[in-house]
């Protein structure tokens, strides 16, 4: 059912609830605070208008033949890369490096089921909770629990199922070795999308066809 | 003419009942939908546009979109879209 609220209407609203608590924390003097405040506010705003999705992404270039999405979630991982890199290397800010297994593999799978079944990943969770989808309160209270539980028993996983060791690119082929790795396994991946969104076979190609 | 409600749904529930929908309307019938994720209407202009299949969106107050999309006439050309 449409709502009441006509577009523009609620312009004062959003200004009060971003700004108020953003003047409060700076009268606070709590500067950095108030700085995640607005960067944050200034993220979400974005992430809402660009209708981006990380599991739209995954889901419609290999299900619905449709990488427009998928695109656009490369090349902002493609940018990211570069710019991750680039703080890395010339501010000197060390990477938090972490090993990868088969523990890495196993735990993306079950994370991915948990995102194909409520619809989004983390970040379009928070996007639908604050556009009004009460439903996503039990996704983001999943997200917490399972955060937290994951916690405290990493401990317990490093010591049972074995950690290996931590490999940063970097050392092994240097900073422009690792930044072509990374963005030619993005290019792979882009090559995988632009294959499977080529129009042509399958069932669900089919279906709007129309006709018989 | 056929109404959807998906205003609730979570993606990508719209855009399957939006297909399932198509394949039971009768050539030339439509099919109206209200949508509250833009996403979601992003994916079904996107495979409607694919598929040839002519509609319309429409932005209502309070984040709702709706969505008409018209099943080709049988034999008919490209749908317009």
């Amino acid at each position: 059912m449409p709502g009441k609220l006509s577009r523009g209407r609620g312009l004062p609203a959003v200004a009060f609830v971003a700004g108020a608590p953003a003047l409060l924390l700076l009268g606070l003097g709590l500067r950095v605070a108030a700085g995640f405040w607005v960067c944050g506010l200034a993220a979400g705003y974005v992430v809402q208008r660009s209708r981006l999705c990380f599991a739209g992404a995954i889901r419609d270039a290999f299900l619905w033949r449709m990488p427009s999405l998928a695109r656009a979630v490369l090349v902002l991982l493609g940018a990211a890369l570069v710019g991750v890199a680039a703080v890395q290397y010339f501010l000197g800010v060390p990477g938090n490096v972490l090993p990868v297994g088969w523990h890495t593999v196993a735990g993306g799978l079950v994370f991915g089921l948990g995102m194909g079944m409520a619809g989004a990943c983390a970040l379009t969770t928070l996007v639908r909770l604050g556009e009004g989808a009460v439903v996503y309160a039990l996704a983001v209270a999943g997200l917490v629990v399972g955060g937290k539980l994951g916690l405290g028993v990493a401990a317990w996983w490093r010591a049972r199922v074995g950690w290996g060791t931590a490999v940063f690119l970097p050392d092994l082929v240097g900073w422009p070795g690792a930044v072509l790795a990374g963005l030619g396994a993005l290019a792979l991946l882009a090559a995988a999308v632009e294959l499977r969104g080529r129009p042509g076979r399958g069932p669900l190609e089919r279906l709007g066809a129309g006709g018989e | 003419m056929r109404y959807l409600d998906l205003v609730d749904e979570v993606c990508p529930v719209p855009l399957l009942r939006i297909q399932e929908a198509l394949r039971e309307v009768p050539a030339g019938e439509t099919v109206v939908a209200h949508l509250g994720y833009a996403r979601s209407v992003r994916n079904v202009m996107e495979w409607a546009e694919r598929e040839g299949i002519s509609f319309t969106v429409k932005d209502l107050p309070g984040g709702v979109w709706e969505i008409t999309l018209c099943r080709k006439p049988r034999g008919g050309g490209s749908g317009g879209a």
